[in-house]
């Protein structure tokens, strides 16, 4: 019975293991050797290099600019998500008039597609027509109008906004899930012991949605680790390497540079170094004590 | 008897679908490339297509469309695969590495003299490659300077006769910078240049290097980027920069808008800006009228010489139908309604001398003049675009207010690098 319940298992199994060998696993075996090749799509001699590639890569000043990049762009932009996502939900979350509409029309910026959204905010921080450029003046907070995506450190924040408003929507609807879970009664004992708007959240409405917060923020900063779309239509990773992360690089190296085998052994060092974080980022959800 | 002529018949059928089939079927030819994938192509492209297989009904076209971005990408790949098409439409720089992947077929025992003529040298010389022609060109695309007549005339410069040497040129760029404002109070750029990171960026600065006596790679293709003359040049942009008559982050369309906008005196641009500008402004900026393109002025050495998007047509070593193949490359560069219709309806140049003549090149004599002087492939090496990158880095280095000596030396050991 049991030799029969094992082979139904696998069978039942065997379908979506395959196909996670097949797209998943057999990739990454696929890449792992490349890397120790000097594989180009403009040569037709395949050589085994060994370590060569990674030698090359670690060593390069480029690279680890572009790691720093990546770590910069992608964790600034998930705190300012989280940060702006948890402030809507909890507006959202109280009794107001037309909440599902306001709801709704936030949900519109992450429902654009990609391509829409870096041309939107080009023109946003378009140096003579931009309407961010103009909002600053008029607020006087800006002199003379900056031209956002041509200098290093003004595109990096150029980018930081936008994926800001990108990720808001998602952060929001995590953090209304979370705030959902909340018993009514929990919050009108504390109102019935006097405590404040402020004692509130923090006693009550922050560890309840700080689980769920850091969920959020991880699948978000993976998702931000893979950007390509908006960082290469808005400065193709310039001013200099200043917004060139690693999913650009990887490209260019690949695709401009048609070296496949760089490519690949900064894919798998990428991989190596997205793992670790996943892997002491998990660790650090399952010892909090929520 | 009706059972005789009954199975007579069906063995007929059976025969013709065993052997029949090679002798009805028509040869397929396929192409690969971006003409009909963008709004402009679309008719001249179904004219091509469609002309041919009225001449020759034992030939289909079968087109594999591939948006330009993708194009090089696409067309490595499935080289590499060994699917390549039978032809594909490239910009000339990409030749160099398909060439070098092995995976083009030489054009010089397919095509004769005859075919050849009345091709300007160096719109031919840029589909060479180690001896060899591997590609024919379709468009050429010299880049020249367009200047816009308002600006002009307001900064009290000649708008008939433009620029006539580098020198001029600067001082005309320097004077339509002192205008500062627009009308509408918006800034006014001497020149309209791209300043975007990008292998583009970094071909668009070649003819300022160039006219300063500069070059990347010399003729045995090594790095010869740290130069003084590279340093000259680069000392330049650093200045028009300061002096705010660039600006920076600008890609091709931002470049373009500038220039439609009145924001710009300058532009560097190719024949297709014509209809690009009638396009942005509702026809308001006319070509001749109030905008002009004056052939790229001449530098240190007193001669012209400036970089060209040209688009070439190759053919792949694995085609099974060479001859019908040429016989569709040849059609579609030297029938003369083809050229006229692709001049009129997408605004593209032909590379036959002698096709200038027709109505629909009667205002491209600048461009024709301008061809013998453009290089199509100026970094003849299968890196050119990782190269071409590094250069708008320097350039990128150089606006924002670097030691222009420092990055030459730094770009220079970059490029070695790459090549290396």
């Amino acid at each position: 019975m049991r030799k029969n319940n094992t082979k139904f298992i696998i069978g039942l199994l065997a379908p979506a293991i395959s196909i996670v060998g097949l797209v998943i696993i057999y990739p990454i075996i696929q890449a792992i050797y490349v890397s120790l090749t000097n594989y180009s799509l403009a040569s037709t001699s395949v050589e085994w290099i060994g370590f060569k590639n990674f030698i090359d890569v670690l060593s390069n000043k480029t690279f680890w600019e572009v790691i720093l990049n990546t770590v910069i762009i992608s964790g600034s932009a998930v705190f300012f998500q989280a940060f702006f996502g948890l402030i809507m939900a909890l507006l959202l979350d109280q009794e107001i008039k037309g909440k599902n509409f306001f709801r709704g029309l936030i949900l519109i910026n992450w429902v654009i597609p990609l391509i829409v959204v870096a041309l939107l905010w080009m023109w946003i921080f378009d140096p003579e027509y931009g309407i961010f450029n103009f909002l600053l003046n008029k607020i006087g907070l800006l002199e003379t109008y900056k031209v956002w995506l041509g200098r290093p450190i003004l595109a990096k924040i150029s980018i930081i906004i936008t994926e800001t408003w990108r990720g808001i929507p998602f952060m929001m609807v995590m953090f209304l899930a979370g705030l959902q879970t909340i018993p009514k009664s929990i919050v009108e004992s504390a109102q019935i012991d006097g405590a404040g708007p402020l004692a509130k959240f923090y006693y009550i409405t922050l560890p309840y949605v700080k689980q769920i917060g850091m969920i959020a923020s991880m699948l978000s900063l993976i998702r931000l680790f893979q950007e390509f779309d908006i960082i290469y239509i808005m400065t193709g990773g310039g001013p200099l390497y200043s917004t060139t992360t690693m999913s650009i690089h990887i490209y260019n190296t690949a695709f401009n540079s048609l070296n496949m085998s760089k490519a690949s052994s900064m894919g798998v060092i990428w991989l190596i170094f997205i793992s670790c974080f996943a892997l002491v980022y998990s660790k650090i959800l399952t010892q909090q004590e929520f | 008897m009706l059972k005789k002529i009954c199975s007579n018949l069906i063995i007929l059928v059976l025969l013709l679908t065993l052997f029949g089939g090679n002798v009805l079927a028509k040869e397929t030819i396929s192409f690969q490339g971006w003409i009909g994938m963008e709004e402009s192509g679309v008719e001249s492209w179904e004219l091509m297509k469609s002309s041919f297989e009225e001449n020759n009904p034992n030939v289909n076209i079968k087109y594999i469309g591939v948006p330009w971005a993708q194009m090089l990408q696409q067309i490595t790949i499935s080289a590499r695969g060994g699917n390549p098409p039978d032809l594909a439409q490239l910009n000339a720089g990409w030749m160099v590495q398909l060439a070098e992947m092995g995976v083009l077929e030489p054009l010089d025992d397919h095509l004769t003299d005859k075919d050849l003529e009345g091709i300007p040298q160096a719109v031919l010389d840029s589909g060479m490659y180690k001896d060899k022609l591997y590609s024919i060109p379709w468009a050429p695309g010299p880049i020249v300077v367009f200047g816009r007549k308002d600006l002009m005339e307001k900064a009290g410069l000649d708008f008939e006769n433009g620029p006539e040497n580098w020198k001029e040129f600067e001082n005309m760029i320097a004077k339509i910078n002192d205008l500062e404002k627009t009308e509408d109070g918006k800034n006014i750029y001497g020149f309209s240049m791209r300043t975007k990171k990008g292998s583009n960026t970094g071909q668009w600065f070649l003819p300022i290097l160039w006219a300063y006596g500069g070059n990347v790679l010399d003729k045995d293709g090594n790095v010869v980027f740290n130069s003084p003359e590279t340093v000259k040049a680069l000392s330049w942009v650093k200045e028009i920069s300061e002096n705010r008559a660039i600006r920076e982050g600008t890609d091709s369309t931002m470049s373009r808008n500038i220039f439609a906008n009145g924001q710009a005196g300058f532009i560097f641009d190719g024949p297709w800006l014509r209809g690009i500008m009638e396009a942005k402004t509702d026809g308001k900026l006319q070509s001749g009228e109030n905008f002009k393109a004056y052939i790229m002025p001449p530098g240190v050495s007193d001669k012209s010489k400036t970089i060209a998007n040209n688009h070439v047509l190759v053919m792949f070593k694995e085609s099974e139908n060479k001859e019908e193949s040429l016989k569709f490359m040849k059609h579609l560069i030297q029938n003369k309604n083809i050229a006229n219709t692709y001049r009129e309806k997408a605004g593209y140049l032909n590379p036959y001398e002698d096709y200038y003549e027709m109505s629909a090149f009667k205002n491209d004599n600048i461009f024709l003049e301008q061809m013998d002087d453009s290089d199509a492939v100026p970094i003849k090496v299968p890196e050119s675009e990782q190269i071409l990158e590094e250069i708008s880095v320097a350039l990128q280095r150089a606006i924002l207010g670097q030691n222009p000596e420092k990055i030459a030396k730094n770009t220079a050991e970059k490029l070695n690098q790459i090549i290396e």
